[in-house]
């Protein structure tokens, strides 16, 4: 097509009767084309520049029998007018500007030729005319008439003559010669501008004029049509004239819709013109000049112009301007735009044409292939191909995009012609975007049309081969929309519809049965528009996606089918097939039929997956709502289970899935390696329909913990439909529940096997052990296996297995079997081999003993054992495990200390039994303190015990503890029994239990009460768990109790029952308070003002009034019992002095000498030791040796801490012989709280028994022993030979005082010696009494001189100004010098005894 | 009017689709195969608007299975893709509705100058029309391309949005919106399409009002 302006430039008309137009033009042309005009159509509108203007000369004579004279000029509203109007414009014969070119020789020239031919030139060239024409007179002078004018004759000039007759703006002098050239120069340009002038006020003129007959027009409503296009089409023309292309577009613009509107309202009849038999298509397609040819007017007024012939006219002109608009456009970019908008506007053309088919096939046939031929024949002109061409080169270039973006629509729009033109041979592509327009109802019969003969036949070259076979035509299909995405992709824009287009690729193949292709496509086509929200979409191409792999799984079934087929991929394909029948069904948009055929794909496929196949795991959660009821149940039992609810999405009655098995895991919180898995293997039915689906999970195991969801798995063959639970952290408590619930198989609710964990009752002070207690259900069981796991960091829990002892409450305290033997890991496992019966409870206390971890946590408190139990037993021959954990504290509540004295050979022992936490008074039953010993070698007496008996309320509280006091006396001195013990035992209550005792008694009973009313098992279950949680919540007043009876608790009482609801929640889940349903909403508030009534009744304002008539027996099984082995206390040597006054008066004088007697008797009958062998070598030997015999051969089994700790404390556990030192050291040990340095430094008589930190205590000391090993070994070799001594002396030394002046031996030694020993083998005195003589020095009641007694060592004996010390009478002193073994007592019997002092005068003062 | 609308989309800023509905000319034979089995089986409808159209007249308590085996003697087509209904059409909407996407994501859409100039672009003979808030919600309208009627189109823009911003602005629609039926929090109006019953007749009753203008 010939897109180029066809005028080539302005027309000027010329009339040259005196033939210059040969010269004149020759020299014009030096000066053409005009540049730079500027004009502005009127005042307020913008002045615009024409860069270049090209003028066409045309000769234009005037014609004697022009028509113009006959015009009516003063009639504008008359349509012969218009029509004149029109006329005249219609061929472009009237010329912008007309020139004459004159020449006179002189004036009479001038006046008889030239000026008649102005004249009748202007009259018929100018005046005459409607349409507005510039001219202008040029006058080409010769000398002869180039004269100035002069002032006394204007008028002889001709050219001015000229210039008077007509407007002088109009003339122009030319000259035939010049002088120069300035003044060349000068008359040319003159002539240009007058030109210029000329020629912009002609556009402005004509363009006024048919802007007001347009207006005037529209105005009129009764008028043709056809003035208003052509007026507006002349205007387009001027502005195409002036090469304002713009403008001109506009006014085509205006034009169309111009066009459009009167055919619209019907004011103008237009045919389509494609239904015409006379229709050539050939012509419109071939002839490329045809549609620039076309002259609109004539087809208007000859009533031949077609819509088709219209648009293409429009277009045409449109396309034309904007190609020159392009190439004259000052940038590239500009040049692109302009393209752009050529591009634009062909999209709308084609579819504008398409619009004209009226449903006719054949036409819309006919104009597809025209829009199909005109829209390649525009992406291959030259402007467009130079510009993307351009552009592709230049992907920087801000309108790169854009023009890619329009070429993409150019060729979607060529597809959609190839689609159209397809129907016509009914070739179609299914499911795509393009699809029959289900709008175009009309178009019908096409299948009966097809039988027909075709009347259309496609001529297009490039079209004809595709539209041979459908098979091409798919072809033809995909490479243009490959096409289309290929400009989108490099325009990097449009990425939807590049999906859309892709998917469309797509389903050609499976059309084709390119199921492999397609599936490829497919694969994330609808993942992409799910995650993008447009389910409709992304459903819909997963059922093709679906299609598309059954096909091909199917064809791998086939027996025919390749059978080198890989496996693997085979496998692959199936397992998506599976998914992606599950993710249609998630899609939560599918019908019913759909979901009834995926449930039976579903089933069939799963189902036939092979056992060596991988399962397939798909996210549970996108079918189902889930619920786990976290609160764990018993329905059978030691059957555990949870409840779990499966409800479908979808509100369908459907079939349903075969579910194989369901599986919840529960990992523990703790311990992540610790799981538990509950399990529902019976193959049920689950409805992806509107039922909610309930199913039981249940277990053979219970941990006691907490724990959290893992997993839940559904099974249905090899798919398992999976939710992780990993990032949730949902919490579920688990714990034994002691009685089944109510169900339809156990009406009656049943005991399950439970174990509790305590420390026994009754218990020996470091002798400790563990009592579980084991509660059969109602289910018989056997091979009991039992483990025990310390979790203390700071300490080491070692099981004494040997003394392990198991005892069946319910059979009277029959002893049962245990066997033990070390698993895999070196644990010890306890085992119970025989069966144990129903609701039988076995006491299996356990022995242990607690090894401190050096560098361990020492904040940790190490009295409480964190101890974790696991029992398995076979229950009908299925395994069961029962795992709990339980933190025991160890520590008493009780504290015992013991202060030992002795006067002559008479130990006196006073227990001071009180309560190891002030706030927690106990109550002492019973106190017994007798020999271990049947044959026991001490008579032991009390008055304590009688007091006892007598007050039933023997209450030690904090600070005021209980004392017993104990007589102990040697039956004989001869000294049999080396290891005899005294044991204490202690039967007491804490006052707490009690308290909570009577509060759980009476929330029991309120339970039974309320049950009586509502047999709710969830009741039950809430109230039986609150038991446990509120019994440390409680601050009771405990001395209120003990004193009046009267149970308070201070507690406020909604913030207890607040926390014991939160600590229940804990347990439960929180189901109840989140997301649990309203039925448990409502049960929890009901709870807890029971809760709430219930506490009311312990309030600080009620207070419960405790009536119990048999108190003992109402709390013996809260009754406690502590034993201790307390060791006899062992002392070397204990003195006896005695001062005896041989003149006894009632009183003495002042001054008056006074005579004594000093007697000093010694026995050793408590050290421990036999007869005559008192004190020397051996002892001395054997006093360091225990500890490192100990030491060096512990029990097999025992620890060396455990045999000190033993040897101290329980002999019955040690067998080593304990020698008196160590004994003694023991002895100090256990029954004194402090330091090895303090043991020699507090009075050694006065101890305390701190039960709790005796252990602590004893093994630091024991590895102080450790540590002295090595030095002991030292001392001994030392003291070997100090010992070599035959006897042990000891220094007397009388105590100087203000009091008295002494006379005779103030110190003197005091030896020990065998032979010394009266008959009886342990006591000795001195052979003389040492005599003394006082003498008062003061008045009054004063005391005898006190005497300290030293043990002197060789050492000593030659260090006589060695410091005794001053140390008051009666208190003990214990000597350092023979090292840490040497101990004893002294005995003043005068202690504190006075004498009665008086004056000279004899008489007594007294003074107030 | 001569040009009917046939399709309105109303799209959140996030770009999901909210609302579609078709409305000419298969609104009135809306007798899908799956309404057909819905009740024939007795089971109500999923969509809320046709509830009152899925009741059974008889054999309400047949299955699905009962409704399978008698087609099975007919056709034993386990084809998943049931073809040419209106779903055919919806999804030709669905497809156009998310293409015009590109359009106003498009660096040369220019909501502003396109006030008056909604005209996307035309596939297939359709031509598709926009209209982008400034605060991204956008509504897509489809009509015949015979007739460019972008002029005339604005009010029926502001119409449409205006039912909307009711519907938002109503503060139990937006309660029951957050927690839908499964219970899942969605975070909001853009999560999810609009179920609302109301405000489907009123858009319905704008376009028939247009339509038959």
């Amino acid at each position: 097509m010939d897109f180029n302006h066809d005028g080539g430039g302005v027309r000027v008309g010329y009339y040259d009767p005196f033939d210059l137009y040969g010269k004149f033009s020759e020299e014009l042309s030096k000066k053409l084309p005009l540049t730079n005009l500027h004009w502005k159509e009127s005042k307020d509108k913008q002045l615009k520049s024409i860069d270049v203007l090209r003028l066409t000369f045309v000769q234009d004579i005037p014609n004697s029998s022009s028509t113009s004279s006959s015009i009516d000029f003063s009639d504008e509203q008359n349509d012969q007018f218009y029509h004149n109007l029109i006329l005249q414009s219609q061929n472009n014969n009237v010329p912008y500007v007309q020139v004459m070119l004159i020449k006179c020789l002189n004036m009479d020239d001038y006046k008889s030729k030239v000026r008649p031919l102005i004249r009748e030139w202007l009259k018929q060239k100018i005046t005459g005319n409607i349409i507005p024409t510039g001219w202008l007179l040029v006058l080409v002078a010769d000398g002869s008439i180039d004269e100035e004018p002069t002032v006394f004759n204007k008028s002889t000039n001709v050219y001015n003559k000229i210039k008077l007759d007509f407007e002088e703006s109009h003339c122009i002098k030319l000259k035939a010669e010049y002088k120069s050239t300035l003044e060349y120069n000068e008359n040319w340009n003159s002539l240009i501008t007058s030109f210029k002038l000329t020629l912009l006020d002609s556009f402005t003129e004509r363009l006024k004029l048919y802007k007001k007959q347009l207006q005037s027009l529209d105005k009129r409503k009764i008028i043709n049509p056809i003035f208003k296009i052509v007026l507006q089409e002349s205007t387009a023309k001027i502005f195409q004239d002036m090469t304002l292309y713009t403008e001109s577009l506009i006014e085509y613009d205006k034009l169309l819709k111009k066009f459009n509107k009167l055919v619209h309202d019907k004011i103008l009849e237009v045919p389509t013109g494609l239904e015409s038999p006379d229709m050539d298509w050939g012509s419109f397609i071939n002839n490329k000049l045809f549609h620039a040819n076309l002259n609109l007017e004539k087809l208007l007024f000859d009533k031949k112009l077609t819509k088709f012939q219209f648009y293409c006219y429009n277009f045409l002109k449109q396309s034309s301007l904007l190609i020159s608009l392009s190439t004259t456009a000052s940038s590239p970019t500009f040049r692109t735009l302009h393209i752009i908008e050529l591009l634009r506007r062909l999209r709308i053309f084609t579819s504008n044409l398409l619009n004209l088919c009226d449903n006719n096939l054949e036409l819309i046939s006919q104009v597809s292939e025209f829009n199909f031929i005109i829209i390649d024949e525009y992406l291959q002109n030259e402007a467009v191909l130079k510009t993307i061409q351009y552009n592709l080169g230049k992907p920087e270039i801000q309108k790169h995009a854009e023009l890619l973006e329009f070429i993409g629509e150019l060729k979607l729009c060529q597809r959609e012609q190839l689609i159209k033109i397809g129907e016509y041979f009914n070739y179609k592509i299914e499911g795509v975007i393009a699809d029959v327009d289900l709008h175009n109802d009309n178009i019908s019969n096409k299948h009966d049309e097809s039988s027909q003969q075709k009347l259309f036949q496609v001529t297009y070259a490039p079209l004809v081969e595709p539209l041979r076979s459908q098979s091409n035509f798919e072809d033809k299909f995909v490479e243009l929309t490959q096409q289309v995405v290929e400009n989108f992709n490099m325009a990097n824009i449009r990425p939807r519809s590049i999906d859309i287009l892709s998917t469309e690729i797509a389903m050609v193949f499976y059309n084709n049965g390119l199921y492999e292709k397609a599936s490829n496509i497919l694969s994330s086509c609808f993942q992409f528009y799910k995650l993008q929200g447009w389910d409709y979409i992304s459903c819909h191409l997963l059922k093709i996606y679906i299609e598309c792999l059954e096909k091909i799984v199917n064809e791998n079934d086939h027996p025919d089918s390749n059978s080198e087929r890989d496996e693997a991929g085979e496998v692959g394909k199936t397992h998506t097939l599976l998914c992606s029948y599950l993710d249609l069904l998630s899609t939560k948009s599918c019908t019913s039929r759909e979901i009834s055929l995926l449930a039976n794909k579903i089933t069939k496929l799963s189902s036939s997956l092979k056992e060596s196949d991988a399962g397939l795991i798909y996210p549970l959660e996108t079918l189902f709502d889930f619920k786990i009821n976290k609160f764990i149940e018993s329905e059978d039992v030691n059957i555990y289970n949870l409840k779990v609810t499966l409800t479908s999405h979808f509100k369908f009655k459907t079939p349903d899935l075969k579910v194989n098995s369901i599986s919840l895991e529960l990992i523990n919180m703790q311990d992540p390696d610790e799981s538990i898995i509950l399990k529902n293997s019976d193959i049920q039915a689950l409805s992806v329909g509107q039922n909610s689906n309930k199913f039981k999970l249940t277990t053979t195991e219970i941990i006691e913990d907490d724990f959290k969801l893992s997993k839940l798995v559904v099974s249905i063959g090899k798919l398992n439909l999976h939710k992780d639970f990993s990032k949730d952290n949902e919490r579920v408590k688990l714990f034994p529940v002691i009685s089944t619930a109510p169900s339809e198989k156990n009406k009656h609710p049943k005991n399950n096997f439970w174990c509790d964990l305590s420390i026994p009752s009754k218990r020996y002070l470091n002798d400790d052990s563990m009592l579980l207690t084991i509660n059969n259900g109602d289910s018989a069981l056997n091979d009991l296996n039992i483990q025990f796991w310390c979790g203390n960091t700071s300490s080491n829990l070692e099981l004494v297995e040997t003394k392990t002892t198991c005892f069946s409450k319910t059979d009277n305290g029959k002893s049962i079997d245990i066997e033990s033997c070390k698993d895999d890991d070196g644990n010890i496992v306890f085992n119970i081999k025989n069966g144990i019966a129903e609701n039988e409870v076995l006491e299996v206390y356990v022995p242990y003993l607690i090894n401190p971890v050096p560098g361990s946590n020492d904040d940790e408190n190490q009295y409480v054992l964190k101890i974790k139990a696991k029992l398995k037993y076979k229950q009908n021959g299925q395994c069961h495990q029962y795992h709990f954990k339980k933190d025991i504290d160890t520590s008493l509540s009780i504290a015992v200390t013991v202060q030992d004295i002795f006067k002559s050979c008479t130990l006196f022992s006073n227990f001071s039994i009180g309560t190891s936490d002030s706030k927690l008074p106990i109550k002492i039953i019973d106190v017994d303190f007798h020999s271990s010993s049947s044959d026991s070698n001490y008579n032991i007496s009390t008055c304590s015990n009688s007091l006892l008996k007598k007050s039933d309320n023997m209450i030690a509280y904090g600070e005021q503890p209980a004392k017993f006091f104990y007589k102990i006396e040697k039956k004989d001195d001869n000294f049999d029994k080396e290891d005899e013990t005294f044991l204490l035992t202690i039967k007491y209550r804490d006052l707490k239990d009690e308290a909570l005792y009577i509060i759980k008694d009476e929330f029991k009973k309120m339970i039974e009460d309320h049950e009586k009313d509502n047999h709710s098992y969830n009741f039950r279950k809430f109230a039986l768990k609150s038991v446990t949680l509120f019994e440390n919540l409680l601050s009771i007043r405990l001395n209120l109790y003990s004193i009046e009876q009267l149970i308070r608790i201070d507690n406020n009482l909604n913030q207890l029952v607040d926390s014991i609801l939160r600590k229940f929640f804990e347990w439960h889940d929180g189901g109840a308070k989140n997301g649990g349903d309203q039925e448990d909403e409502k049960f929890v508030q009901e709870f807890a003002q029971i809760l709430l009534n219930f506490f009311k009744k312990f309030s600080i304002k009620n207070g419960y009034q405790v009536s119990i008539l048999e108190k003992e027996k109402y709390f013996e099984s809260l009754n406690k019992i502590l034993k201790i082995n307390v060791p006899v206390p062992l002392v070397r040597i204990i003195h006896k002095l005695e001062f005896k006054i041989l003149q006894t008066r009632s009183h003495y004088i002042v001054g008056e000498p006074i005579q004594l007697e000093l007697y000093i008797n010694s026995t050793t009958s408590w050290s421990g030791k036999p007869p005559l062998e008192p004190l020397i070598s051996k002892d001395d030997e054997s006093s360091i040796s225990p500890p490192i015999a100990e030491i060096k051969s512990p029990n097999p089994g025992l620890k060396p801490g455990a045999s000190a700790m033993s040897g101290s404390v329980s002999p019955s556990v040690s067998s080593v012989p304990s020698s008196p030192v160590l004994q003694q050291k023991q002895q100090n040990r256990t029954v004194s709280d402090g330091d090895s340095s303090d043991l020699y430094h507090n009075d050694m008589s006065t101890s305390t028994i701190d039960l709790n930190a005796v252990n602590e205590k004893i093994d630091k000391k024991i590895d102080n022993i450790k540590k002295k090993k090595k030095v002991m070994f030292e001392s001994t070799s030392k003291n070997r030979k100090k010992n070599k001594q035959s006897c042990l002396s000891f220094e007397i030394d009388l105590q100087i005082s203000d009091n008295w002046l002494i006379s005779g031996k103030k110190k003197f030694l005091y030896k020990v010696t065998p032979s010394a020993f009266s008959s009886n083998k342990h006591n000795f005195e001195l052979e003389e009494p040492v005599n003394l003589i006082l003498i008062p020095l003061k008045i009054g009641k004063i005391p005898l001189p006190k005497i300290d007694i030293r043990l002197l060592n060789e050492d000593e004996d030659r260090d006589e100004d060695e410091e005794a010390g001053d140390k008051p009478e009666g208190e003990e002193e214990i000597e350092h010098d023979l090292g840490d073994e040497f101990t004893m007592e002294i005995d003043y019997k005068n202690n504190f005894e006075t004498l009665t002092i008086v004056s000279e005068l004899d008489k007594i003062n007294f003074e107030f | 009017m001569s040009s009917k609308i046939y399709f309105v989309s109303l799209i959140s800023k996030d770009n999901r689709p909210l609302y579609i509905q078709h409305f000419f000319p298969y609104e009135s034979l809306d007798n899908s195969i799956d309404r057909q089995i819905d009740e024939e089986t007795g089971v109500e409808s999923e969509n809320p608007v046709d509830k009152k159209k899925s009741v059974s007249e008889d054999d309400e308590t047949s299955t699905v299975q009962d409704y399978l085996a008698k087609q099975e003697g007919i056709e034993n087509d386990l084809s998943l893709l049931d073809g040419k209904s209106s779903s055919n059409e919806l999804l030709k909407y669905n497809f156009l509705s998310h293409m015009a996407l590109d359009i106003f994501e498009s660096p040369f859409y220019d909501s502003e100058e396109n006030t008056n100039k909604n005209l996307l672009f035309i596939q297939d003979g359709i031509a598709v029309y926009g209209y982008a808030t400034s605060t991204g919600f956008k509504v897509v309208l489809g009509s015949s391309a015979k007739e460019n009627i972008s002029d005339v189109l604005y009010p029926l823009f502001r119409q449409i949005h205006r039912t909307y911003i009711k519907l938002i602005s109503n503060p139990f629609y937006q309660q029951y919106q957050l927690e839908d039926k499964t219970g899942n929090k969605n975070g909001g109006l853009d999560e999810g399409g609009i179920d609302n019953l109301k405000f489907s007749e009123s858009i319905k009753r704008i376009v028939t009002d247009w339509n038959s203008s």
